[in-house]
């Protein structure tokens, strides 16, 4: 595990930072995020806070003309899907600083009012970051809301974050253990409902499936870009069933009151953890398809394990 | 019409347009099925000239293997060559936002389907 750097000390800072900050109330919210951004700005570092509205427009107000060298992103919205934000949010903004000798980011992804179906996606995205950023030179503070948030929430805080930052100091974290989340929460997932249709599509049937989830879709009320959207991301999704998962996927579609959802499995593991969040070289067939969906859909879940694999989708119906 | 499709394999055909010199006119979907016929037509259209013309008119979806294809082998041309492609289907669009919002010069993209 790599030893706790002690603060400000630049010989020692090397590798990647992941501190949870345990606030409660708006001043202890400021009091952990502003200094940080602060010092920051004064080493002529890249800082970017990506963080829930009410959050972002208090660090705007409190910021002031400073905010203008801030990038300061709706967590909300960039991070609706919690599978898009390391590759969206948070590479984007780190490869586009190489070269800085420390880059700072303030990301919350987790805040009351993330519902029960996002926070699975939500706790593994936290796990997968100390190994998707490995060796980097970024600090990434993951501010925890302990007034609003659940025990449980609080208590996974703990061990996705090798140090904890409350009102008391700084901590390292006894139950760190990002390997047991990603595990916990690789759940299988609620059996799609009986009105649910079912497919099964193989490499000479692939356009079928594309058009029959398209009509699906189209019949529900979806936008013609949703429409192009969903064409995509079933194609990708299948693909990968028939290249990694035996060559065939079966796909279930259905719609729930705010969504549409879809689903595709197969006989096919997943093993690599960054799968859909990192993208990878061109030597890997699939690279970048994944990482694509997690992009464009509102909520990717899924479940895999060496008795196959399901890829669940959410795309939000057009309000009626 | 044409002389043989230069690619005809389900649901992907390819034939040499008309209007260009080295140029390309692809019909149908680009998935799974046609990726290496894919590639294989546009390293030789792009191999030939310094202004390879794709019309994707006919097209109605590619996948994203099929769009990084594209970019990697525009990417891959010298200075002063590129490919321009017309009339994409809206998947290309969505998928070189998403994936390559700063694309490079070498890939020109003239006019959008509907």
């Amino acid at each position: 595990m790599t030893a706790v750097a002690a603060e400000g000390s630049p010989e020692t800072r090397n590798g990647f930072e992941h501190p949870a900050l345990f606030y409660s109330g708006r001043s202890e919210y400021l009091e952990g995020t502003v200094p940080f951004i602060e010092d920051g700005l004064s080493a002529d570092e890249p800082v970017a806070a990506a963080v829930p509205r009410h959050n972002l427009e208090s660090l705007r107000t409190a910021l002031g003309s400073a905010a203008d060298r801030v990038m300061l992103v709706d967590m909300a919205d960039a991070g609706a899907n919690p599978g898009r934000i390391i590759p969206g949010v948070l590479r984007s903004f780190v490869d586009a600083h190489k070269g800085s000798h420390r880059i700072r980011i303030i990301g919350e992804p987790i805040w009351p009012g993330r519902s029960e179906l996002e926070y699975p996606a939500c706790v593994q995205h936290e796990a997968l970051l100390n190994l998707a950023f490995d060796g980097r030179p970024v600090t990434k503070l993951c501010p925890y809301d302990t007034d609003g948030l659940s025990a449980q929430a609080i208590a996974d805080a703990r061990a996705t974050h090798p140090l904890l930052i409350d009102r008391t100091g700084r901590h390292p974290s006894e139950q760190y253990d990002p390997d047991r989340i990603l595990d916990a929460y690789n759940l299988p997932l609620d059996p799609a409902p009986r009105r649910a249709v079912e497919r099964s599509a193989d490499s000479s049937t692939l356009d079928n499936a594309r058009w029959f989830v398209t009509s699906y879709a189209r019949a529900a009320g979806m936008t013609s870009l949703q429409l192009v959207d969903l064409e995509i991301v079933i194609t990708e999704l299948l693909t990968n069933s028939i290249w990694h998962g035996g060559g065939t996927g079966t796909f279930r579609i259905w719609t729930e009151p705010s969504h549409l959802v879809c689903e595709v499995s197969d006989a096919g593991h997943i093993t690599d953890p960054l799968a859909g969040r990192m993208p990878t070289d061109e030597s890997q067939f699939h690279g970048r398809g994944l990482v694509l969906v997690n992009q464009i859909v509102d909520l990717l879940r899924v479940h895999t394990s060496p008795r196959g694999t399901t890829v669940r989708f959410y795309l939000r119906l057009p309000a009626a | 019409m044409t002389a043989e499709p230069a690619v005809d394999i389900w649901p992907l055909r390819i034939e040499e347009c008309e209007c260009h010199t080295d140029g390309l006119a692809v019909f149908g979907e680009i998935d799974l099925n046609g990726h290496d016929e894919w590639e294989h037509a546009l390293r030789l259209a792009t191999g030939r000239t310094a202004e390879a013309h794709v019309h994707l008119a006919e097209l109605r979806f590619i996948d994203v293997r099929g769009v990084t294809l594209l970019v990697n082998i525009a990417d891959e041309l010298s200075d002063g060559k590129r490919v321009v492609v017309h009339d994409a289907p809206p998947g290309l669009h969505r998928v070189m936002e998403v994936l390559w919002p700063d694309s490079g010069a070498a890939i020109e993209i003239e006019g959008e389907q509907r």
